[in-house]
């Protein structure tokens, strides 16, 4: 190995803090972080510089005035509602957040990994996180199976994990399950031999409208709930 | 003749499962039959943490003290194994145990259990090693191949360790010293205490 391979390997523009690597690179025009060509202010997005919007159904109404979202949007043939539905007041109804995310036993909907006998063991139930202080409020004991409503008429069935994790005011669902309807166990549609080992509702089917103004990628995340003993 | 051990880290310990999947995997082990199992104290509240646990190999292994038909056996490298011929699936030795080790395939208050199943370090039972009875009662056998544990081997944070008690005992206390708290290794003291020397 020669003298200049051996420096190489030891010191690059990632590890080098005297930046001696950073100048020259910016110095030639050269962006010293890879190959990143990340822009401060995308000039082409709606918001060139990211900006908080509240999402589409919130409970915080008083910051719509400074943190409203767009107006409708129409891509193409493709509309896309914002504002008109924002401008509807949904959190006297259905007073929770609801978010999803993602459990360390399953993979995306969990078709494949709920059919794996060892990691379906782990996780046997669908179920949403509820704050003890909201679950009380609702009268729902930990495990106890939880109608979950939300604005636009989806209710799913789950089991209730009463547990400080989640803030008053909001509640989680893990999104890896699936073959389960509004209650209703579906397995009986699955093709012969196909069922994985463990159902539950998919928690899509509670996520509501709303789509990112660039890629079109759903809302997942935010949503309005409300809770009631199943 | 070194004495193999587990030790875990509860400061490293993540809670992914991966020792319990890794476990039913390489031995195969039926649904309901939990050989290593990952416990959480103070689920979702600061202070949360979690420990691998699965059978300890103790030093005076309880559950062989209580044995009625003496078919818990420790080998030459202090791993804690039984005969699975020999069980009568008494649930003695689940009582006995302070992990909770042993597992049995049936449950019901007045007949049999069937026969124990509890972790083996990876090394088999007393079949001839790498025969097919042995692979079908006790699951893979690693340790005959020069192999440690594939819990520990599988641990994303190497927060359980698997190996000589001398050498794994030396990591940890490099670990503490390095990073400057230690909660201690759960069950440690409870598994390896030398009950034949209770100076201190």
């Amino acid at each position: 190995m020669s003298e200049a391979q051996q420096r190489l390997r030891e010191i690059n523009w990632k590890t080098d803090l005297s930046g001696g690597i950073q100048r020259v690179a910016i110095a030639h025009g050269l962006a010293p972080f890879g190959n990143g060509k990340a822009r401060c202010n995308v000039w082409n997005y709606p918001d060139p510089v990211p900006k908080h919007r509240e999402p589409l159904y919130t409970p915080r109404r008083d910051l719509l005035t400074q943190y409203r979202t767009y107006d409708d949007k129409r891509h193409w043939r493709l509309p896309a509602l914002f504002w008109s539905i924002q401008q509807k007041d949904f959190s006297t109804q259905f007073p929770l957040v609801l978010t999803s995310g993602r459990l360390v036993e399953f993979e995306g909907g969990g078709d494949e990994t709920r059919a794996i006998a060892w990691l379906a063991e782990f996780q046997q139930q669908m179920f949403a996180e509820i704050n003890p202080a909201d679950a009380q409020r609702a009268g729902i004991s930990n495990g106890a199976f939880i109608w979950l409503a939300t604005p636009e008429g989806a209710r799913v069935k789950v089991a209730a994990l009463i547990t400080p994790r989640v803030g008053p005011g909001t509640v989680f669902m893990p999104f890896h399950f699936a073959g389960w309807w509004q209650g209703k166990d579906l397995s009986s549609r699955y093709p012969q031999g196909t069922v994985p080992y463990v159902l539950g509702e998919s928690a899509n089917t509670a996520t509501t409208y709303g789509y990112d103004p660039v890629t079109y990628m759903q809302e997942t995340k935010t949503t309005l709930c409300q809770i009631e003993r199943a | 003749m070194a004495r193999m051990k587990f030790l875990c880290d509860a400061d490293r310990c993540i809670e992914c499962n991966a020792c319990s999947v890794a476990c039913k995997n390489e031995h195969q082990v039926p649904w309901g039959i939990v050989r290593r199992r990952v416990v959480t104290i103070n689920d979702g509240q600061p202070g949360e943490k979690s420990v691998s646990i699965a059978c300890m190999h103790c030093n005076d292994a309880p559950c062989a003290a209580v044995c009625p038909v003496s078919c818990i056996y420790q080998t030459d490298i202090g791993v804690v194994l039984h005969n699975k011929d020999t069980c009568i699936g008494c649930g003695y030795c689940f009582y006995a145990c302070p992990f909770g080790a042993p597992q049995f395939p049936r449950t019901s208050n007045f007949g049999t259990r069937g026969k124990m199943d509890k972790c083996t370090y990876c090394a088999g039972g007393p079949e001839v090693t790498h025969s097919d009875a042995e692979r079908s009662k006790y699951g893979q056998n690693r340790i005959a191949e020069g192999k440690l544990p594939i819990c520990a081997e599988m641990c994303s944070t190497r927060s359980l360790l698997a190996g000589d008690g001398e050498i794994i005992a030396q990591i940890y206390k490099e670990r503490v010293a390095r990073r400057g708290y230690g909660e201690g290794a759960p069950g440690w003291s409870t598994a390896y205490a030398d009950k034949r020397n209770v100076r201190s």
